[in-house]
């Protein structure tokens, strides 16, 4: 019984909202007097599926595409002529038309390499033109501007489907479609897409590849929307360039935003609206338009984040609030112990530097850099600000290419590889400024650190075979006592942009050791916190060193360098001016000169700007 | 009894269901240092932000020279003379250090040439900025760029300078600049209300100070008093606050 409910988890409103709309689709037909509404009902549920893919894309994604026509025209054109030249049957055809529209949306997807925002929705637009073009001109093909006429009526099995049927086909697929949809978002794979759209450079820094993930969106997307176009040119059995438009595209985008993108229900919501209310406004006569752009102004003023997205908001606003507490930190969990067991020889090298030096445009950032770092050893890295720790750190972790000079991590070169290539081979890191994914739950923030932890694909994924269900839940597990080691539980359901800074740090640290780094890079992990909380960071450093992983610390707390480094790298100007032990670096008159200050300097001082001028 | 420059009286304040600040009740009199410690998640930064505008208060009332403001947005703010130096800087990156400046004379923009901005006063109150002036400011160290919000804060003329964690990621030779700069600029007669995780150097250079914990006030008083307390000492200062600091060691 236990092994039955897993599968359909009761409590969550997503399996009661999927039989209801199939209870819906089921009746629909028998509460319908003729048989146009019918028809209207049938587009609507077409848009619906069109705008499932395009929420993929916009609300997971963040990316904006206008061309969604064109690929609608790809999957119609696509049947059209497969049925009425190739003789093709539904399936076949249904399926190709899928396979080429995604097949565009790779090629959709490519841009986004290098444009992203409104830029890329310039390149969208262009693609939907592009295509439109085609279809008009490319006359032995697709018709022109006559389009394609005599597409036969679907048959399943050797009959002819009656309208009804063809409606409950077409219900059959959205629903499908809309399962799927939910399946996406709620897996590793729509974590990741939020993530990356959220913060990029974190999104790197644990493993995941934003092109892929970008793609993949398109791809979907593509799919949906190809599939929803060899629909469309099945139900008027013909399809003509009129209606793949520039204005479509807008409709389709206006759907998923007026229903709330990002959300489950909404695009079907927005779609419903948008493909009935005309319907409706006909009544209006001359004043259709202008009612239909009022309504759409006045709903998003009073509902911005789409009816849906907003009326989650608003309950979200009658939840009772409480003050959150974290407790004391590092607090020793058993699963942890597990995560973080490495098994690499103590003093082998764990990073090593040949010359590193990068330049940026004149000025020089890092140079000539060499240095080896061991395991399971604590490295500081201080200097003056603006002497080139954060660079060094860049450099590593491969956000920087460095200008010449090597990099070893593990025995090897890593000059090349891309950030995500080197969080997988056991690099992670936490940035000065924090970078996390502020819209996803504190919770949500650990569990995409394990994304490339995860062994089932995509077809697991779709298809909620039992190993996604497994992995979901160990993965879920690890994440929970991660937080409870970095003493955050308290705050797990709560978006991480709304804790103190000071816990962003935590959270940044516990989301780094989801990777089971065998490197931790840590970019000024004490900045913002109190003393008592920098005696936990220190024990947390401390610990780590003692279970082999290498940290590297970039930190302006020199008390607490002092106290847990092995080793002190000191830089300025770019150049190493000092490396050595604790007690070799404190006493190092080049040391105390750029970086300490003086003895005493502070009761020296009579005047502030006398400091500014020793500093220039 | 000195003049009270701000009350706030049982301000609290609320992001989602996290309740950062609650029923704080604080005051700056005219021309006083005043500074909040307190761990992370104790409301500090929330109340800061309340106090400016950039964030609502869920109840409360702030009171400027004895007038309800509470509400105002934060441009509302700083009209009125409340003037927030932000965690984390938030410098416009993008724009030269010198319209950096000009933007924080923005309110004062009709009154004056463009000399007349006090521009060349924050020039020599910090000499590195006036190097820099056509540097982009997101071009400058961690230091610079907290000189550079510091001077934009000043030159917006405020009655009262709020600034949130004046040490984040800062050097211990810009440290030893900056506050002896903050303890001189009250000395000239600047209301300040300084935020800072280093309590040692808070105590040092405010003349009051409250402790927050968990949304709420436990301890106000004199800095040198609070300096003394067993329990802040315990809690903020560590064994440093017994021992004497050793040559070089971080603030």
């Amino acid at each position: 019984m236990s092994s039955f409910l897993k599968y359909f988890p009761l409590k969550s409103y997503f399996p009661w909202l999927t039989l209801a709309l199939g209870i819906g689709i089921a009746t629909l037909p028998l509460a319908l007097e003729n048989a146009y509404l019918l028809r209207v009902w049938m587009l609507l549920l077409i848009y619906a599926l069109l705008a499932l893919g395009l929420n993929l894309l916009v609300g997971l994604a963040g990316l904006v595409s206008l061309g969604q026509a064109g690929l609608f025209a790809i999957g119609a054109y696509c049947v059209s002529i497969l049925a009425t030249k190739a003789g093709f049957g539904f399936f076949p055809g249904f399926v190709l038309s899928m396979l080429l529209a995604g097949g565009f949306g790779v090629m959709l997807a490519y841009p986004t390499v290098r444009v992203r925002g409104v830029y890329l929705a310039v390149i969208t637009i262009a693609f939907g033109i592009i295509v439109e073009n085609i279809a008009i001109e490319w006359s032995s093909v697709t018709g022109g501007t006559m389009g394609i006429s005599n597409i036969p009526k679907v048959s399943l099995i050797g009959t002819q489907l009656s309208d009804v049927q063809f409606f409950y086909l077409i219900g059959a697929i959205f629903l499908v479609g809309f399962v799927l949809h939910y399946n996406l978002i709620h897996s590793r794979f729509g974590r990741a897409m939020r993530a990356v759209t959220q913060s990029e450079i974190a999104a790197r820094s644990i493993g995941i590849n934003p092109i892929f993930m970008r793609t993949l969106a398109f791809v979907v997307s593509a799919v949906y929307a190809g599939a929803a176009g060899a629909l469309y040119a099945y139900l008027n059995n013909y399809v003509n360039p009129d209606t793949f438009r520039f204005a479509d595209s807008v409709r389709y985008l206006l759907m998923v935003i007026l229903g709330g993108s990002g959300t489950v229900i909404g695009p079907v919501i927005g779609a419903a609206i948008l493909t009935y209310l005309p319907e409706v406004f006909q009544a209006l006569g001359v004043w259709q338009q202008f009612a239909y752009g009022a309504l759409l102004a006045f709903v998003m003023f009073v509902m911005p984040l789409g009816i849906v997205g907003t009326v989650v908001h608003w309950y979200g606003l009658l939840q009772p609030k409480r003050a959150h507490s974290s407790q004391p930190w590092p607090a020793p969990q058993a699963e942890v112990d597990d995560l973080l067991e490495h098994r690499i020889e103590r003093d082998s090298i764990c990073l090593r530097t040949s010359s590193l030096t990068i330049a940026f445009g004149g000025l020089i950032a890092n140079n000539q850099i060499s240095e080896d770092v061991r395991t399971g050893t604590v490295h500081a890295v201080i200097g003056p600000n603006g002497a080139g720790k954060s660079t060094f750190l860049n450099c590593i972790s491969g956000f920087y290419q460095p200008t010449s000079g090597k990099v070893e991590l593990l025995g090897q070169l890593t000059v090349g590889m891309p950030t995500h290539a080197l969080a997988r081979l056991g690099l992670a890191r936490t940035f000065q400024n924090t970078e996390l994914f502020g819209q996803m739950t504190v919770l949500e923030n650990v569990l995409v650190g394990f994304h490339t932890s995860y062994k089932g694909g995509m077809l697991a994924t779709l298809l909620r075979l039992p190993i996604f269900f497994n992995e979901e839940r160990h993965f879920r597990n690890l994440a929970e006592a991660l937080l409870r080691y970095v003493g955050l539980s308290d705050y797990a359901d709560e978006q991480a942009r709304n804790l103190p800074f000071g816990h962003q740090r935590r959270l940044e640290i516990a989301r780094a050791l989801a990777l089971s780094p065998k490197l931790l890079l840590l970019d000024e992990p004490a900045a913002g916190l109190t003393h008592g909380e920098i005696e936990d960071l220190k024990s947390l450093i401390r610990e780590l060193a003692s279970r082999h992983i290498t940290v590297i610390l970039v930190e302006h707390h020199v008390e607490m360098v002092m106290a847990i480094s092995d080793r002190v790298m000191v830089l300025d100007y770019g150049e190493v001016i000092a490396s050595g032990s604790v007690q070799e670096v404190q006493d190092d008159p080049k040391v105390i000169e750029a970086y300490f200050g003086s003895a005493g300097t502070r009761e020296i001082l009579a005047t502030p700007v006398a400091t500014v001028n020793r500093l220039a | 009894m000195t003049e009270q420059l701000l009350r706030i009286e049982n301000l609290s304040v609320a992001y989602g269901r996290v309740e950062a600040a609650r029923g704080i009740s604080l005051s700056v009199n005219r021309g006083e240092f005043v500074a909040i410690i307190g761990s992370n998640g104790a409301g500090k930064s929330s109340t800061l932000k309340a106090i400016a505008g950039v964030v609502k208060p869920t109840t409360g009332e702030i009171l400027l020279e004895g007038k309800p403001v509470q509400g105002l947005p934060s441009h509302e703010m700083a009209k009125r003379g409340i003037v927030l130096v932000p965690e984390g800087r938030h410098v416009f990156a993008d724009q030269s250090v010198e319209d950096n400046l000009l933007l924080g004379a923005y309110l004062h923009a009709r009154r004056k040439s463009r000399d007349g901005h006090g521009l060349e006063g924050m020039y020599s109150l910090f000499p590195l900025l006036g190097e820099r002036r056509a540097q982009l400011a997101g071009s400058l160290s961690g230091g610079e760029q907290q000189m550079l919000a510091i001077a934009r804060g000043l030159l917006a003329r405020p009655k009262l300078l709020m600034i949130d964690e004046v040490s984040l990621g800062l050097a211990p030779k810009i440290l030893d600049f900056l506050f002896p700069l903050l303890t001189q600029l009250n000395r000239d007669g600047l209301s300040i209300l300084l935020v800072e995780q280093l309590a040692t150097e808070a105590l040092a250079v405010a003349s009051r100070t409250y402790v927050m914990e968990n949304g709420r006030v436990t301890i106000e008083g004199p800095s040198s008093q609070l300096a003394r307390d067993p329990r802040v000492m315990e809690a903020y200062l560590g064994k440093r606050a017994a021992a004497p600091k050793p040559p070089g060691a971080s603030l």
